[in-house]
Parts: C-alpha cells; sequence; structure tokens
C-alpha cells in the first residue's frame, strides 16, 4: 500500500480535542449519519459498540465492527467492485491466515477496522485493503495542525481509480464532519459553564488519555 | 436663552467629585487592563442581548456571541412562554450546541453525540443512555445564565452569584425611561461595525456633543447649532452610580429643512427632525428632558431617545484594540409606502453621521500606543466621559 490522499489544516481548537473526537465511535451514528449512514449501527449493536479496547502502556487501541448487512448505494456498489472504501469489510486483501495478532485481534467475521493511538500524537488505521494515519501537532494551547494521510492499494486501472476517488470523497466527507465540532468545542470549553466532561463506557480511551497524560505531567496546580 | 458666561463649567460644579485632572489614556491600551475588564466589568453586569420581538413563537431562539464573556449565549422562548438564557454547551463533551444564528425548535440536537434539550434547556434525550454512569439527566441540563427582561429589552448576566436584580441594576434609569413607548417602535434597522478600536474609546466618541458642531459639520450641526450658544452645550446631564443620560436642546425648524426631508417628515419621524424636535408626523408623547436623550446603561449599551423614533448601540469588545459595534433605530411599523419611505430616510440620515462618528474610532487608537500622550484632556461638557472612565476603573480596581 502507498500514500494516496489526505487533508492537513490547522484548527483552533487544543490538540486533545482533535485527538478525542478520532478515539470513540460514540459520534459516529449521530455525527456522520449523513455520510457513514447504518454502516455504523447494526442489529444487536445500534451505537457501535467496540468489538475491543485495550490499552497498551500509554498506547491504546480500538477495534470496530461494521454493519454487515449495510445498503451500498449505486454509486458505492460500482465503487466496491473495483475496490476498497470505508464501508466495504469483504476486500479480501488480508489473507486470515497471516492476520498479525494485533489486527481484527477478536477475529471478528463483522470487523470494519482498529484504531492505534500512538502516544502522544499518532493514530494509525488498518482497514482490510487500506490504512489511515492522523498526525496531531499542537501549536498553541488552542491550535493544533492536523494532517490525514490516505495509503492505499495503488489503482492499476480506470475502475480502481474510479473506486479509490469514491473512498477519497466520502472519507473528506466524514472528516469534515469530524472537523466541524472542534473549533466549536473549544470556543465553548472557555466559557467555565462546564467544569467535566461526561464520559461514556464507549469512550474510556478518552479517559485513558488524560490520565496517561496526567501521570507524565505530574502536579501542575 | 442663556448666555456664554452662565454656561461654563456647570456640571463639572454639579458633580465636583468628578474632579477636572486629566484622564489616563492607557487603560484604552493596555491588554492586562482588558483582562480586568473582561473579568470584573463584562462578566459581572448586566449586558443587553436583544428584545423580545426577536422571540415572538414559543420555540423560537438565537445565539448571541459574547466574545468579551468568552461565552456564546443561546436565548429562547419556551414552550411556557418564558424567556431563558443559556451557556450554548452541550453537557456532555463541551460542544457549541446551536450553530446557526437563529431559529425555532421543538427540542435542540446537539450535532456530535445527539444530546437533546427542551426549550427549557433541560436535558431530554442521550443516545445509549445506558451506556453511562448513573447518568442524571436532571443535574445535565444547559447552564443557565441569569437572564432578565425590562421594556422589552433582554438582559443577561454571566455572573452567577450576581445578587442584583435587573431592576435595582438599572435604578433611576428605569424609573427616568417609565412611560417611552418602546412597546410601540418595534420595528429596526441595523448596522453593524467591526472596527480596530478600544470600546470605551468608541462609547467616548459618542458621549458628548462638543464634537458635533466639527465632525458633524456637514450632518447634525443644525440640529444643535444657535447663534446665542456657539458652542454646544446639553440641556442636562446626569450621572448616576454607573449610569448616565445627556440630554440636547434642539434648535427646531430654524436652521430650514431641505425638501427631501420635509416630504419624510410628512409620514413619520426623522433622525434629524427628532433630533432637532423640529414638525414632524408620528410624535409620541415621551419622558424626555431634551429633544435627545442619550442614555449609557453601563457597561456597554446606549438608548438614545427622542420621540416618536430611537435607537441603541450595542458596544461589544473583541479585544483591547478591537470592538463590534451594534447600531439598531427603531420605528413604529411601516402602515403604507410612506411611512415606508420617510424609515428608509431616517435610516440614512442617521447613517451618514455614524460614518463620520465611525472615522475617528481607528484613527484614535492607532496613535494612542504610541505612548507620546498620556491622558486625555476633557472640558466640562465632556464630564460624561470623566464618569464614564471612573465608573471602570472602580469596578477594575474593587472587583465590585
Amino acid at each position: 500500500m502507498s500514500f494516496g490522499y489526505g487533508y492537513k489544516g490547522t484548527l483552533n481548537c487544543n490538540w486533545k480535542i482533535a485527538v478525542d473526537s478520532q478515539q470513540e465511535a460514540y459520534h459516529a451514528v449521530y455525527l456522520h449519519r449523513r455520510t457513514l449512514g447504518d454502516i455504523c449501527s447494526m442489529k444487536g449493536n445500534r451505537f457501535m459498540h467496540a468489538l475491543d479496547i485495550r490499552f497498551l502502556g500509554p498506547h491504546r487501541m480500538i477495534s470496530l465492527p461494521g454493519n454487515q448487512k449495510h445498503r451500498p448505494k449505486p454509486a458505492e456498489q460500482v465503487a466496491h467492485r473495483f475496490g476498497w472504501s470505508i464501508k466495504r469489510q469483504d476486500l479480501g486483501f488480508l489473507n486470515p491466515a497471516e492476520l498479525p495478532k494485533g489486527i481484527n485481534p477478536t477475529r471478528a467475521p463483522d470487523w470494519l477496522f482498529d484504531i492505534y493511538l500512538i502516544f502522544p500524537n499518532f493514530w494509525l488505521a488498518p482497514f482490510d485493503g487500506a490504512f489511515q494515519t492522523h498526525n496531531f501537532w499542537p501549536l498553541a494551547l488552542d491550535r493544533t495542525y492536523q494532517e490525514i494521510k490516505m495509503y492505499v492499494i495503488p489503482p492499476r486501472d480506470a475502475g480502481q481509480c474510479f473506486s479509490m476517488e469514491f473512498a477519497k470523497c466520502i472519507n473528506r466527507d466524514t472528516w469534515l464532519e469530524d472537523f466541524s465540532t472542534l473549533e466549536s468545542t473549544q470556543e465553548m470549553l472557555g466559557s467555565g459553564a462546564k467544569d467535566h466532561f461526561v464520559l461514556q463506557d464507549e469512550e474510556i480511551c478518552v479517559r485513558h488519555f488524560y490520565k496517561t497524560l496526567d501521570e507524565r505531567i505530574g502536579s501542575h496546580a | 436663552m442663556p448666555t456664554a458666561d452662565d454656561k461654563e463649567l456647570i456640571w463639572t460644579k454639579k458633580y465636583p467629585e468628578l474632579g477636572s485632572a486629566p484622564v489616563p489614556i492607557e487603560p484604552c491600551c493596555s491588554p492586562a487592563y482588558f483582562e480586568l475588564e473582561r473579568e470584573r466589568v463584562f462578566r459581572r453586569t448586566w449586558l443587553n442581548v436583544g428584545r423580545v420581538e426577536e422571540l415572538p413563537n414559543p420555540g423560537d431562539y438565537y445565539v448571541r456571541e459574547l466574545a468579551v464573556c468568552r461565552t456564546s449565549v443561546l436565548v429562547m422562548r419556551g414552550r411556557d412562554r418564558k424567556i431563558s438564557a443559556f451557556h450554548n454547551m452541550c453537557s456532555h463533551r463541551g460542544n457549541k450546541l446551536v450553530w446557526e444564528s437563529k431559529g425555532n425548535c421543538r427540542a435542540l440536537t446537539c450535532k456530535f453525540h445527539g444530546w437533546t434539550y427542551d426549550t427549557s434547556g433541560r436535558l431530554i434525550g442521550v443516545p445509549d443512555e445506558k451506556n453511562f454512569f448513573n447518568l442524571k439527566k436532571d443535574g445535565n441540563g444547559l447552564t443557565a445564565v441569569k437572564c432578565e427582561i425590562w421594556q422589552g429589552f433582554i438582559f443577561v448576566n454571566l455572573d452567577p452569584d450576581a445578587s442584583e436584580s435587573l431592576l435595582e441594576y438599572l435604578g433611576e434609569v428605569a424609573e427616568q425611561l417609565k412611560g417611552y413607548p418602546f412597546d410601540k417602535l418595534t420595528s429596526w434597522y441595523t448596522y453593524h461595525a467591526d472596527e480596530r478600536v478600544n470600546w470605551k474609546i468608541l462609547l467616548d466618541a459618542q458621549q458628548e456633543g462638543y464634537h458635533v458642531p466639527i465632525l458633524h459639520r456637514r450632518t447634525f450641526v443644525k440640529a444643535f447649532e444657535s447663534e446665542s450658544i456657539p458652542y454646544y452645550r446639553s440641556v442636562d446631564v446626569r450621572l448616576f452610580r454607573r449610569h448616565r443620560m445627556l440630554a440636547a436642546g434642539g434648535t427646531g425648524d430654524r436652521q430650514g429643512v431641505s425638501p427631501v426631508e420635509t416630504l419624510a417628515r410628512r409620514y413619520g419621524a426623522t433622525t434629524f427632525g427628532a433630533m432637532s424636535g423640529g414638525d414632524y408626523a408620528g410624535k409620541v408623547d415621551s419622558p424626555l428632558t431634551g429633544t435627545f436623550d442619550f442614555w449609557v446603561i453601563f457597561p456597554n449599551f446606549v438608548i438614545a431617545i427622542m420621540e416618536g423614533t430611537y435607537f441603541t448601540y450595542n458596544i461589544w469588545p473583541l479585544a483591547v484594540d478591537h470592538t463590534l459595534w451594534e447600531v439598531r433605530s427603531y420605528y413604529p411599523p411601516p402602515r403604507n409606502a410612506g411611512e415606508r419611505f420617510s424609515q428608509e430616510y431616517a435610516k440614512c440620515t442617521l447613517r451618514d453621521p455614524l460614518l463620520e462618528d465611525g472615522s475617528v474610532h481607528e484613527a484614535i487608537q492607532s496613535t494612542l500606543a504610541s505612548g507620546a500622550k498620556t491622558h486625555f484632556n476633557f472640558q466640562d461638557e465632556e464630564i460624561t466621559l470623566r464618569h464614564g472612565h471612573k465608573v471602570v476603573a472602580d469596578y477594575v480596581r474593587d472587583g465590585k
């Protein structure tokens, strides 16, 4: 796989707010309802609960399922005939017999992708047929430079090019949705109206991230 | 008619405690002073954020970005018709709840994870709620901001511990403006100016009449000029603990009325006609001292009343040298084309002098930081500025 496409930009938010938006799937069902749609919500698992979450020292991993009954739209059906997109689980690029133990660690049949958060600011997500990275670079307390890169199987013909362009557009729209909350969150944090985040079980990686940071920073009060 | 001799230094004699010394410039260009104003003035006083006519129906809401208080405020009329204000912030992860500037809703849903609040700010929906830890919906509604209404003006106070009610805060202002027909002048036009100026410089340029014969020589000058009084003199100046008022007496129609102005006045109050106290249609009996009473409600709200029309300023600091000036001029809802024409004319003849005022704001700010001068020299008619700077300094020093 090699670099296919990506985005980069400066965000007016704290770097942890940007990381947090990429380390829980709770937001996917609502925020990405127009882009990812039914891939995030499945029978018996409406809210895309993780297949597994593991803490690896300061790092952490989330393994996520996708809806196998996902109904692709017509353009998506054409794209999937030739290659990968974030909504495709069955490309068969990864050989199940040679799968590293850290990729789809629970060997779930409905596995969609894993997220590895390498402390402090690197994000790596393997899919079957692509992988994605984020680099979160703090510039100031409330400014972050974020780089997203998508690595794909280099297309060899027009069909595969079309498939990659399709995948790129879904990714772009999903990332824009992710970005949409970051600056508005930062803006409100300074109000002092609330002094805590209220986290649910599926947001435990956010909890782990802050605990890890706190331990390294020690007492700063 | 008073003569120049008995019209000198009268306000300083009326309010001797303010003294007559030059006033320091530093509070208008010091970032540190601005941070104190943010905490001790703007986060602790009643701030006007609009009028009830902006929220006619249950479920109507609008958002005001209060950068000076580092927050965004959501003002909403509930299903119970009660108007409330909230920090525009989701209780879950802190995302800004409403991104539109205004709208109508049955409920508001955060775009991040779908937490939903009703029009009274109560949390009513949490997707995947069972995956939280005994989440109490009651304790996780939107954070309320104190919100009270006076004469249809909606005010908020960001200080959760504020002990003074809005009416107590307004004090004599509320008493003396009683009877003005704010509820009849409900059709308004708005101007916004984003200016590189300290908020006090902007306000100061508006709250004295000394500049009128010079800066407004092409526009307003005839409204207040008189042959027997060569310089501008207020009819009255009243200084309260925080607020203040200056009343200007107009010349009526003695300076003549242009043909277009005459036509406009046949259908309603024009800016010039109302300020100068001339003849025009649509006069409404009003508790005025002069023909044009300029009320400054501390810290950043101005209500300038005339017979049959008024205008307001909301002066919103963004940084020590950056301010948003919101101007609204209010008229009765026009009933025909003539009244509409009259209001359009009035609007333009207010706009032009405001542009003249605006022309000096940034020019002043750009030179203050030079340090070439350390003090302002205020004359007697600028006692309102002296009072304004003192009230701010008292708040900044005492924190109350």
